[in-house]
């Protein structure tokens, strides 16, 4: 009797033990087996970006082609144009870029008493970065981008907790915005500008350090296209009242002169963006 | 002498037989694997002591796992199993350890 407890006892603990073992390696198996899915899900989705690139650049290319064939030179400058104050397509050029970063205070001190949630005086906020790029469009920038992030025609500078967020990217400190256009005569409006005085006071009262340097040869990279939606065929002949893109006006005066309308005009719900305008 | 031969024979056989135990009683071999060491430490015990008995040995080693199975059983169905065969745990591991700390003394005198 002693003897087949024993036997049991033993027989037990090992059955025990190697079960428990492998539950554990199931785990890690689980673990290897869902890495491996998120780097073959990667990769696809690398493979498809390129393809979408690649794709995108036929379309381009189709299109300039049909539109240069039948004469109509006129829509394609007009696209081009378009695409540039939307942000769909690269831009180099002069301009200005304003760096922002937090106070030293902030960056030191991160006082942990007020909670990590609590709004920091010293710290850049969304609304400052807001501020920062109307008043940029204000002064007659061609494109901005922050950190590397085009604003497009429907890009949202929002605060998610702590970080700020650009197209729902997070941005890290210190936050420059590059801004394209004339910078003579951008550095001089926008320095007399109200958000020039807005960046004095954030400097002189919370003390972000605020630097605003010219350049010659600056780089905005392309944002991502928004989607079309919907789009409907005009008839031809009928001079656009109302502009494609609200910043487009705010971005270059030019675009108030009558141009031949778009043979397509998107449709869109009005665009989700927080952005206020000073 | 034969009941250590006993446990040898069971671990051998746990070891080359190697059973899959089923999705049900996977809640139960954290349980299983300290009783069994209760059991074997207590025995052990017991035979230091010299107050070893075959019976009390196999009863106290069936009851105890029923009670512990019984403990988590319950604890599973009530929807705290982990908590429960926690405890089961803690209680059998402090037999372990005031057993051993016996057979310590019989063995070492300290």
């Amino acid at each position: 009797m002693v003897i087949a407890v024993a036997v049991a006892c033993g027989f037990l603990l090992v059955v025990s033990a190697l079960s428990l073992k492998s539950a554990t390696s199931v785990v890690e198996q689980a673990r290897a087996d869902l890495k491996a899915q998120i780097g073959a899900r990667q990769e696809a989705g690398d493979l498809l970006a390129e393809r979408v690139s690649q794709l995108e650049a036929e379309v381009a290319g189709a299109r300039s082609a049909v539109l240069g064939q039948s004469g109509r030179s006129s829509v394609l400058t007009q696209l081009s144009f378009l695409q540039v104050v939307g942000g769909v397509v690269a831009v180099t050029g002069p301009g200005i870029t304003v760096i922002l970063d937090d106070s030293a205070d902030a960056v030191s001190g991160s006082d942990p008493a007020r909670g990590s949630s609590g709004f920091e005086e010293g710290r850049v906020s969304a609304a400052d970065l807001q501020i920062v790029s109307n008043g940029l469009w204000a002064a007659g920038a061609e494109a901005i981008s922050i950190n590397g992030q085009r604003l497009t025609t429907r890009s949202a500078i929002r605060f998610a907790g702590q970080a700020i967020l650009v197209d729902f990217r997070p941005l890290v400190r210190p936050y420059v915005v590059t801004a394209i256009g004339d910078p003579k005569a951008m550095q001089a409006s926008f320095g007399s500008s109200a958000t020039g005085s807005y960046l004095k006071s954030l400097e002189d009262n919370y003390g972000i350090p605020v630097a605003i340097t010219a350049g010659s040869a600056l780089t905005c990279p392309a944002g991502v296209a928004p989607a079309l939606i919907s789009a409907t065929a005009r008839p031809d002949g009928i001079p656009s009242t109302s502009s494609p893109t609200t910043r487009a006006t705010a971005a270059s005066p030019t675009t108030q002169v009558t141009r031949p309308s778009p043979t397509t005009r998107a449709t869109r719900p009005s665009p989700s963006t927080t952005e206020k305008r000073p | 002498m034969i009941p250590a031969i006993g446990l040898l024979v069971g671990i051998v056989l746990g070891l080359v037989l190697h059973p899959s135990v089923p999705l049900w009683l996977q809640p139960y071999l954290p349980i299983a694997v300290i009783a069994a060491l209760d059991a074997v430490f207590g025995g052990v015990r017991a035979v230091l002591d010299g107050i070893f008995v075959d019976k009390v040995f196999v009863v106290s080693f069936l009851s105890n796992v029923l009670v512990a199975a019984f403990i988590v059983f319950l604890g599973d169905q009530l929807g705290v199993g982990s908590q429960l065969s926690t405890g089961v745990v803690v209680v059998l591991g402090i037999r372990i350890f005031s057993n051993v700390a016996a057979i310590r003394r019989h063995l070492f005198k300290a």
